[in-house]
C-alpha cells in the first residue's frame, strides 16, 4: 500500500514537472538542476578510462610551449573559453552546461591525463567537441594542458596578444576596418553596431 | 520499475531547469560629454548616448593604452558595451572631427 502511495506521489509530482516543462519549455539560458548536474558530473567522470586518466605530461614546459600554448587556445578554444579560461563569452555562456572558469577547482582538480583526454575527445552532452585523433601524443594538446595550468598566470599583454589571434568572422573584421577608419577622422555608416550573432 | 523511475527523475530535472544572452555592442560616436563617471556620444544619427565609467572600463588612445584624460570633448570614440548594457567596457579614442 504504501509502495502503491509513493509510486502515485510520484507520477504526480512527474506530471506536475512535465506540465511545467511543457508550458515553460526548455533552454540553455537557466543553470542545470542539481540532478543534471549530479547526471553530467558522473558521466564526465565515466568518459576518461582509468589509464588516461593517470598519464602524465610528457611535453616539458618552456616558454616556447607557453607561447605556443596561448596562440593556439587563442584561436581553437577561446570562442567558447575565453582567453583567460573564464568561459564567458556570447558562446560560453549559452551553453549548456556553460563552459566552465577553467581557473576553478572544477577544472583544475583534475589531472593532467583527464583534461588532455576531454580535449582530444570531447565531452559527450556539452559543447565540448573532440578535437584530436583519440591517441596519447598530441604534442599541441598536451601543451594546451599546460595553458590550462597557468590559466592565472597570464598577464594583461598575455591576453590582448590572445585577443588579437581569436577568430573573427568576415562581419567582425570589417566592423573593425570600419572603426579604424572612423576613429581617423572618415565618416562611416550607422551606430551602435551589434557585435554579436 | 527502474526505467520509469529514470524517466520521471529527467523529466522532473528537466521540468525544473525550464523555470528558471549576450555579448558586446558597439557604440560609434563624437563625444559630446565627459565626467568621471560617464560619456555621453553622440551618434549618427544625431541621437545620443550616455555610457557610464567604472574601474572595469579600459581606454585605448592611438591603439595604446590610455586614460579617462584622454578622453576630450569632440572626439571620436568607438566604445564595446555590455549587450542590453550602459556601462562602457572599452573606449577607443580617435581624433577630433575635421572641421
Amino acid at each position: 500500500m504504501r509502495r502503491a502511495i509513493f509510486f502515485v506521489a510520484l507520477v504526480a509530482v512527474a506530471g506536475v514537472g512535465l506540465w511545467i516543462a511543457r508550458a515553460n519549455g526548455f533552454s540553455t539560458r537557466t543553470p542545470p538542476t542539481a540532478v543534471e548536474r549530479v547526471v553530467m558530473q558522473g558521466l564526465h567522470w565515466l568518459s576518461v578510462p582509468r589509464d588516461a586518466r593517470a598519464a602524465t605530461n610528457p611535453v616539458a614546459f618552456s616558454p616556447e610551449v607557453w607561447a605556443q600554448s596561448r596562440a593556439h587556445f587563442a584561436d581553437h578554444c577561446a570562442s567558447c573559453h575565453a582567453n583567460d579560461g573564464s568561459g564567458n563569452t556570447e558562446l560560453g555562456r549559452g551553453l549548456f552546461p556553460r563552459a566552465p572558469d577553467m581557473r576553478l577547482a572544477q577544472t583544475q582538480d583534475k589531472t593532467d591525463g583527464e583534461l588532455y583526454w576531454i580535449i582530444e575527445n570531447g565531452l559527450r552532452l556539452t559543447g565540448m567537441p573532440a578535437w584530436g585523433a583519440g591517441g596519447g601524443d598530441d604534442a599541441d594538446t598536451w601543451k594546451l594542458v599546460h595553458f590550462i595550468r597557468r590559466l592565472k598566470e597570464l598577464t594583461p599583454e598575455q591576453l590582448k596578444e590572445m585577443a588579437a589571434l581569436n577568430p573573427r568572422s568576415p562581419g567582425e573584421i570589417e566592423e573593425e576596418k570600419a572603426d579604424e577608419r572612423f576613429l581617423a577622422g572618415e565618416d562611416v555608416e550607422s551606430s551602435p553596431v551589434p557585435h554579436h550573432h | 520499475m527502474k526505467q520509469l523511475l529514470s524517466i520521471i527523475a529527467l523529466v522532473l530535472a528537466v521540468g525544473a531547469g525550464a523555470l528558471a544572452h549576450n555579448g558586446n555592442d558597439h557604440v560609434r560616436g563624437t563625444i559630446t560629454q565627459v565626467s568621471a563617471q560617464s560619456v555621453t556620444v553622440q551618434l549618427a544619427d544625431k541621437t545620443t548616448k550616455t555610457l557610464s565609467i567604472s574601474a572595469k572600463t579600459e581606454f585605448e588612445s592611438s591603439g595604446k593604452p590610455g586614460h579617462l584624460a584622454d578622453v576630450k570633448v569632440g572626439d571620436r570614440v568607438v566604445i564595446d558595451v555590455p549587450e542590453h548594457g550602459s556601462s562602457a567596457l572599452l573606449i577607443k579614442v580617435g581624433t577630433a572631427p575635421k572641421k
